[in-house]
């Protein structure tokens, strides 16, 4: 009798352990057992200009779909390929290349013709489980518009899928890849839909438990302004191709249009662009090595943000400013510039770019004016003896060296070169080494040249700290997230990001001098006859020792009175500052302040 | 007829009764829960319920044949088990089902699994050989000789192959043998001697199937494979281990009280396997939860309880050993299929008693229930069970003395009996 209780106690034993210690880890198991998620792609958010002309937005294209055991029926593949006249391998790599969510549908075709739509629709026998359906795709109303500060998207990579910001995707989701499509992933990007669906041990469907629809994401509202962008960038391209027809090596060119008092982004342009369209359903080989082949000078980078120059003569206002507010010079010291500068010694002679002319007796206005480097040099030179790296410490007040935070991905920081930073570069590049810090370097920097680097965005925001209350405010390209009735759910309020000392009576000379630089001195012919009063600085940076042309540049604000724009322009191998930036911004100031301008490459040699 | 003329509680078992038709009631919903997912989901209760009437029948009639008629069969016992045992490999009866030949069958239509039948046959016969002992096996030679006369028929089903059935006779002899009056400390012994035999073979089969590619060995694969996920049911779940990780889900995500009949997604959603016939315990576990699996526990435990009354109130050894290995069939397989589907026993194919679809079986176990209460019925009312009304047992002998002869009758042919009451229940207290 005792056998038969033992037995069944140690069978009751068991099922209690099971159903009531464990049940809820076996509930667990059964659930995954009986349900499957399946989810469909929300379309994504649009992408705006400040006045709401559609940037980027979504358009319905017929998609081909294939289920992953797809990939087990070869004759299917093949009809698969032959129908939408890609490689049998590609559509297996579009099937095969998702591993997870098993029971998702792949995207095997996109863009698919009516014709073969329907052939596939209505012979089902040839194409068992193949579905066809209509996909939100990316399109591009305004074409290339702004196509590197929009960015584009694609198909999530297993790379993404690692990083923090895309924690909670799935495979098969469409990310923002550059651009503001990068940016703003997190409010372009919708909640998939979801459903549960209870499936049987064969894999079969059974009823749908749960079904969550799709919600779009936001739409992103840009502070660009599309006809300024669109001038600005016609305006580069005019530019380029004039320089090259001038015979200059002109290669590309980037452009910067703030908005002095806010730090919004009006127009950024970046030369040459591409056609974003290209990425839509996935980029192919071909069109990728177009687009990262160094003859056609890498459309694909955003000059303005991710590429850095020398700045320049453009950097002078900032010396300038640095040497007043170190007291190493007055708005009243003067020096006579000979020509060649030989305080370094004889054998080590800097000559201003004048030379073998000489522009006489400089004062700050004038040596601003006329871009004297010889005046330059002489404050280099203080800089150097009476200060520790005091030059260096004052240029990154402003935010040189780091960079302004714009909301777009690739932004790099620039360099103001220091005895450290020679050191550490000949430690990482000993095939490379540039010797220890000697003080010409510092007499070099104080005219933009040598190891500085800046982006045209560096210069375009410092300018506009100048033109506003001597604050360097935070680049933005974004002006609002829409909710979905169109009102903004959020909108940017400005921030500084560098405070650099400065007095405004130091501002207000400097913005009298670079008055000058367009009523009388080096750009006056560039700006001559224009009807709005603009305030800048020519620059043009030397690659010595190369066979490169020079690179051209032009940083000026306006209305000079009461400062409201701010335009940065740089011509990769544009020669002169005069010569290719600045009729360059001539035009885009007409653009900005509707006066038509004839575009014609200036013939002033100086800088 | 006779049968009624006395107060109808002598002649039947209540709780037996009780017991068998709730698990009846219980075994049919489940299946018609665990089928309706399946095509032809009718078909499954018409015939379930067609073997239950054949079983009813069979049941009254070895109610009213006096069991004690069988232990002078021995010779015909003998040729109808072995004709049950051998029947499935004679060519044109044979047929065969999940690799082995399991079904006799006529021109190609199933008809029953013999090896179910031979269960109570081998029952009968050996509880006749053993009763000859008269409660006392004397030595260890006729102890091996009885033993090794019981592994014929364990072994030739073992050989069709179909190793849980072969277990479940080997279960019947040890039951009738330790009973019928074999020494404890013997049992023990062939207990420990077959456990390690046991273990041994299989850890030569694993090393076989480890080296030689499986040259050698003598267990099929799956049954290698199911006493291998037996040990760790996570090495192969979608292969081997899958019946018993499906099993297992099915009963723990029954948790308390169930996921209600027909609605357990285990069930309905195909995931588990076998689940009218074999695992038809977790059907119960995942749709009736603990509380059904404590139901239908609690119906065994009753059956069981009553066939141990049986037992202790035969009149005589015969009837005692009968009730034994009936129980010890029951209980053997209970323990095994539940076991099985909650891991704690090895796979084997062997049915859950009044539960399991399948007729051969169900009409095998009515009959045992038959047998049953033949034995009750003529049962010595000197029972040494609290309940039973000592008062009678004069009026019951000499209102029944066709018994007392039939008795006296065998008594020459099988050697002397003891008179009733006798010892041989004292095994309850053991």
């Amino acid at each position: 009798m005792a056998i038969f209780v033992v037995m069944i106690l140690v069978l009751v034993f068991r099922l209690w352990s099971m159903q009531i210690v464990h049940g809820q880890e076996y509930t667990d198991k059964a659930a995954i057992n009986r349900l499957r998620e399946a989810t469909t792609i929300a379309p994504r958010g649009r992408i705006l200009d400040r006045n709401g002309i559609e940037l980027v937005t979504n358009r319905t294209s017929m998609v081909v779909l294939a289920p992953i055991s797809a990939l087990e029926d070869d004759a299917l593949i093949e009809r698969l390929a032959t129908h939408l006249m890609i490689t049998e391998e590609d559509v297996r790599e579009r099937i095969g290349s998702v591993k997870d969510a098993p029971l998702d549908l792949r995207v095997v075709g996109i863009d698919v013709p009516m014709d073969t739509i329907s052939y596939i629709a209505e012979n089902q026998a040839l194409f068992p489980d193949i579905q066809v359906a209509a996909r939100a795709v990316r399109t591009y109303p305004q074409a290339a518009l702004a196509s590197q500060v929009l960015g584009y998207a694609g198909l999530i990579s297993e790379a993404d899928m690692e990083r923090e910001l895309f924690e909670n995707y799935h495979s098969g989701d469409i990310v923002g890849k550059s651009g503001a499509e990068l940016a703003f992933e997190t409010v372009l990007q919708g909640v998939r839909g979801r459903q549960l669906i209870e499936v049987d041990a064969q894999g079969k469907p059974q009823a749908v438990v749960q079904d969550d629809p799709p919600q779009a994401g936001q739409d992103v509202m840009l502070t660009l302004d599309a006809e300024l962008q669109g001038a600005t960038e016609q305006i580069l391209a005019q530019t380029v191709a004039a320089g090259i027809e001038s015979g200059l090596k002109t290669a590309g060119a980037a452009a910067v249009v703030l908005d002095v008092k806010t730090g919004e982004v009006l127009a950024m342009a970046s030369y040459p662009t591409y056609d974003p369209e290209v990425f839509v359903g996935g980029i192919t080989q071909k069109d990728w090595e177009k687009l990262t082949d160094e003859k056609l000078n890498y459309p694909l980078i955003n000059r303005a943000i991710g590429a850095s120059y020398p700045p320049a003569s453009t950097f002078k206002a900032f010396v300038g400013l640095g040497a007043l507010d170190a007291s190493i010079v007055t708005t009243q010291t003067q020096t006579t510039c000979v020509g060649g500068w030989t305080k370094l010694g004889q054998w080590d002679q800097k000559n201003c770019w004048i030379y073998p002319g000489s522009h006489g007796t400089m004062d700050m206005h004038s040596a601003v004016a006329q871009s004297c480097n010889y005046y330059f040099y002489d404050i280099g030179y203080a800089f150097e003896e009476n200060t520790d790296e005091g030059l260096q410490k004052y240029l990154e007040s402003w935010g040189y060296g780091s960079v302004l935070g714009i909301d777009l991905p690739g932004e790099v920081s620039g360099r103001i070169p220091t005895a450290e930073w020679k050191n550490e570069w000949n430690v990482l590049n000993p095939e490379f080494n540039i010797g220890a810090w000697v003080p010409g370097d510092g007499v070099h920097l104080a005219i933009g040249q040598g190891d500085v680097l800046t982006t045209p965005l560096q210069l375009a925001s410092t300018y506009a700290g100048i033109a506003y209350k001597g604050k360097v405010l935070r680049p933005h390209v974004l002006k609002a997230v829409l909710d979905s009735n169109g009102d903004a759910a959020l909108t940017i309020e400005p921030e500084v990001v560098f405070e650099p000392s400065v007095t405004p009576e130091n501002l207000a000379w400097m913005r009298e001098y670079l008055r000058a630089v367009v009523t009388e001195g080096t750009a006056y012919g560039g700006f001559s006859g224009f009807g709005t009063a603009i305030s800048g600085k020519t620059g043009t940076a030397e690659y010595t020792g190369t066979k490169k042309d020079d690179t051209a540049w032009f940083v000026g604000f306006a209305p000079s009175e009461d400062p409201q724009f701010c335009v940065a322009v740089v011509v990769e191998q544009g020669g002169a500052g005069g010569r290719t930036a600045t009729p360059a911004t001539r035009s885009i100031f007409g653009a900005i302040f509707h006066e038509s301008t004839t575009f014609s490459l200036g013939t002033d040699r100086s800088r | 007829m006779a049968l009624f003329r006395y107060d109808i509680r002598r002649n039947v078992n209540f709780t037996l009764v009780i017991a068998v038709a709730a698990l009846l009631v219980v075994g049919t919903t489940i299946i018609l829960s665990a089928t309706s997912a399946m095509e032809d989901a009718s078909s499954f209760l018409y015939r379930q319920i067609i073997g239950i009437a054949i079983g009813l029948v069979l049941m009254v009639c070895f109610w009213l044949f006096d069991y004690r008629n069988f232990a002078d069969m021995i010779v015909p016992l003998w040729i109808v088990n072995l004709f049950l045992i051998l029947a499935p490999r004679i060519p044109g009866l044979g047929s065969t089902a999940g690799g082995s030949e399991r079904w006799l069958a006529i021109g190609g239509r199933h008809l029953f699994q013999p090896s179910e039948p031979a269960k109570l046959v081998t029952i009968l016969l050996f509880a006749a050989i053993v009763a000859r002992y008269e409660g006392e096996i004397p030595d260890l030679l006729s102890f091996i000789k009885l033993f090794a006369i019981s592994l014929i028929p364990a072994v030739l089903i073992m050989l069709i192959p179909d190793l849980g059935t072969g277990l479940v006779f080997v279960a019947i002899s040890l039951g009738i043998l330790w009973v019928g009056g074999a020494h404890s400390r013997t049992m023990i012994l062939l207990i420990l001697v077959g456990l390690l035999c046991v273990i041994g073979f299989v850890f030569t089969e694993i090393n076989y199937s480890k080296t030689n590619d499986g040259d050698g060995r003598v267990l099929k694969e799956y049954q290698l494979n199911r006493l291998i996920v037996f040990v760790d049911p996570d090495v192969d779940p979608q292969g081997a281990g899958y019946n018993l990780e499906q099993s297992m889900i099915s009963i723990g995500s029954g948790e308390f009280s169930g996921k209600g009949l027909g609605s357990g997604s285990q069930t309905t959603g195909n995931f588990l396997p076998e689940r009218h016939t074999d695992f038809i315990f977790a059907v119960l576990g995942e749709e009736m939860g603990f509380m059904g699996g404590l139901l239908l526990m609690g119906l065994y435990l009753a059956l069981l309880m009553a066939c141990l009354s049986i037992c202790a109130s035969s009149i005589d050894l015969f009837g005692s050993l009968i009730a034994t290995g009936i129980m010890s069939m029951w209980a053997f397989q209970i323990l095994e299929n539940a076991g099985m589907t909650m891991g704690l026993m090895p796979i084997t194919g062997i049915p859950l008693p009044f539960m399991s679809y399948g007729s051969s079986f169900l009409v095998t176990s009515l009959a045992c229930v038959g047998v049953l209460l033949s034995i009750w019925r003529r049962r010595n009312y000197q029972s040494p069970i609290k309940g039973v009304d000592d008062d009678e047992t004069s009026a019951q002998s000499s209102r029944n003395p066709g018994i007392r002869e039939k008795t006296r009758a065998t008594k020459n042919n099988s050697g002397p009996r003891r008179s009733s009451p006798r010892p041989h229940a004292s095994f309850l207290y053991r």
